[in-house]
């Protein structure tokens, strides 16, 4: 009993002068006898709104040249004597007014849920979607200049940035659901090729429509991958009790952002 | 809002967008209906997606899919007041506008509406669908679990997220309503205290200005007394005399505030048949005598005690008693010297000089 209780004295005795260690050392910190110690600096944070906004500019354009230039459906199928192959671009170009089975496809009863009009329909709306990333792309990359000129605060920069984020969020979502149907309609085809009269052996698959669909997911991916980089940015500031008049490459020269 | 529980909360509207959107996604990927139909041929079963419903001839379908475009709307209602709900969160952390971000948040709370909305719909979209004869919610595979529970699953979620988010919002608003009462009502205290200190310096220089010469007069010599005591009266050199012309004006105010102290000045007062004087003790009665009133009083006098006495000590010379040997005639004698030079004369030859 005797000795645990001197072991757990001295233990006390020694988390005592840690403690004590420590606070003297903060006291000297605070005085200005005694320096810092400096610890390893991490990656911080930068105004990203030129590199951003550029970067959704690109996005957007390829998304456009996918919608433009890569079929929209690609059809394969055996009509017994021959094989049919056909690739069908938006408003539903490529289909050939001699390959009547496919347009029979796309017409009434509607077995995979797609008709000639969704082909005009979803890729325009995908690339208004598109063209409005574009748009945002351009409003942030101004925005960066002008930044660059004006030299906001990193709140206010932040605030900004989050608000993009959102409406690219909200853009990307639709990129996404305006196309998704035509892989639904890829989906539905495996319940009711049996219906389909002569095209037992067709081979459906929709190129741009799963490239914009990736896309959009991928930008919606990273618009709350910013969202959350800039609310932890957020909190680092008002944790450290900057007022962020500074502009964020000031600190980064002066090394107080760790 | 601490860190930990900002982040939770954001973490919990991220997730309540992200399974919206998943929930929206499925609504348009996913096959919803089997229809049974009975041809000459035999028996087909088509499935059907969305898409699909909406451009079917039958009307029946058409209703099973206005019923699920109401809940794919309450999704996107769900997406919308999400992501207002996460700019609130990121306007509290910011501290900006932060009744804007609280009314934000709050409006954010209307997720839950939706994301009931949402699962309600559903459960009630497919418990219709089971009771049709020729039509049946479609199925994985072999698997005896339907596809619209997925969305149903996503929408469970999102209302679990709701749940939580409006937990956190409403835990917060009431800190934050509860918090600003209490910040109130101490400001209004502090207020009260402050006003009350105001009356009574104001008092306190009314009474002091209303004093008569005739009254200073009498207070003068007691006021004098201690510092005759302890000054060189002998010698009326230059500084004394400074001194104690400054002395008759500001002892008034330099002197500390305490009611016995009040109680003694006024005292003398009472015989003299002046109007002037009479009108003292008049002011004395129109001071309110509530406990509560004394009681700020007190606390207002107690807290002005020590800053007129630290200021009293300052200004007053600290004075030392001190043994000076005179050059000429070798007599020793005490004399009291303060900080700065002092003039001294030999009470025995009348040599006069200065000690340091």
């Amino acid at each position: 009993m005797n000795e645990e209780f001197a072991l757990g004295a001295k233990r006390g005795k020694k988390l005592k002068e840690e403690i004590l260690d420590e606070s003297f050392k903060k006291a000297e910190i605070s005085r200005g006898i005694r320096l810092p110690d400096k610890k390893p600096s991490k990656k911080s944070y930068e105004k990203t709104f030129p590199k951003l906004g550029v970067l959704l500019i690109i996005f957007a354009i390829i998304g456009l040249i996918f919608i433009y230039n890569v079929p929209w459906a690609y059809i394969k199928y055996d009509t017994g004597e021959e094989q049919v192959e056909a690739s069908i671009y938006r408003n539903f170009e490529g289909a050939g007014s001699e390959n009547q089975q496919i347009l029979d496809l796309f017409r009434s009863p509607h077995y995979i849920g797609l008709s000639i009009d969704d082909f005009t329909d979803m890729p325009t709306s995908a690339s208004y979607g598109f063209i409005l990333l574009i748009v945002l792309g351009v409003i942030l990359t101004l925005f960066g200049i002008l930044d660059k000129i004006r030299n906001f605060s990193l709140e206010t920069s932040i605030i900004i940035h989050f608000i993009f984020a959102i409406v690219t969020i909200v853009t990307g979502t639709f990129i996404v659901l305006s196309v998704i149907k035509i892989l639904g309609s890829h989906f539905l085809l495996g319940y009711n090729m049996p219906l389909i009269p002569d095209l037992s052996n067709i081979i459906l698959f929709f190129p741009a429509a799963f490239v914009v669909v990736v896309f959009g997911f991928i930008i919606v991916k990273l618009a709350f991958t910013i969202m959350r980089m800039d609310f932890n940015e957020l909190q680092k500031i008002k944790e450290i009790g900057t007022t962020s008049e500074q502009s964020f490459s000031q600190y980064a020269q002066e090394g107080k952002f760790q | 809002m601490n860190w930990g529980s900002a982040t939770r909360t954001r973490k919990i509207t991220s997730l309540i967008v992200v399974s919206s959107i998943i929930g929206l996604s499925l609504m348009a990927l996913l096959p919803w209906i089997s229809v049974t139909e009975i041809t000459s041929s035999g028996e087909t079963v088509t499935v059907y997606n969305i898409a699909m419903m909406e451009k079917s001839d039958d009307g029946q379908i058409g209703d099973i899919a206005k019923d699920l475009e109401l809940i794919s709307s309450f999704f996107w209602l769900v997406i919308i007041f999400g992501i207002l709900s996460f700019v609130g969160i990121v306007l509290y952390v910011s501290k900006k506008h932060s009744s804007l971000a609280q009314l934000i948040m709050v409006l954010g709370c209307a997720t839950i509406i939706f994301s009931i909305l949402v699962v309600f719909l559903l459960w009630n979209w497919i418990k219709n669908i089971e009771s049709m004869e020729a039509i049946s919610v479609s199925l994985i595979g072999s698997l005896s679990i339907k596809y619209a529970y997925l969305p149903l699953l996503v929408g469970v979620i999102s209302l679990i997220g709701s749940v939580s988010y409006t937990g956190f919002a409403t835990y917060f608003s009431i800190k934050r309503i509860i918090g600003s009462i209490k910040q109130k009502k101490s400001a209004e205290k502090q207020y009260d205290q402050k006003s009350m200190l105001k009356q009574f310096s104001k008092k306190d220089e009314q009474t002091i200005i209303k004093k008569t010469p005739i009254v200073e007069k009498q207070e003068l010599p007691k006021r004098i007394r201690p510092i005759e005591k302890t000054s060189l009266h002998e010698i009326p050199s230059e500084p004394e005399q400074e001194k104690s012309k400054e002395l008759e004006k500001p002892v008034m105010q330099k002197q500390p505030f305490t009611p016995e102290k009040l109680v003694s000045e006024e005292q003398p007062l009472k015989p003299v048949p002046s109007e002037t004087v009479q009108e003292q003790p008049q002011e004395s009665e129109e001071l309110p005598t509530s406990p509560l009133f004394e009681k700020a009083l007190s606390s207002a006098i107690e807290k002005r005690q020590p800053e007129i006495e630290k200021e009293e000590t300052e200004r007053q010379p600290v004075k030392k008693k001190i043994s000076v040997r005179c050059p000429e005639c070798k007599n020793v004698f005490t004399i009291e010297k303060d900080e700065d030079i002092t003039r001294i004369e030999c009470p025995k030859c009348g040599k006069k000089g200065i000690a340091k």
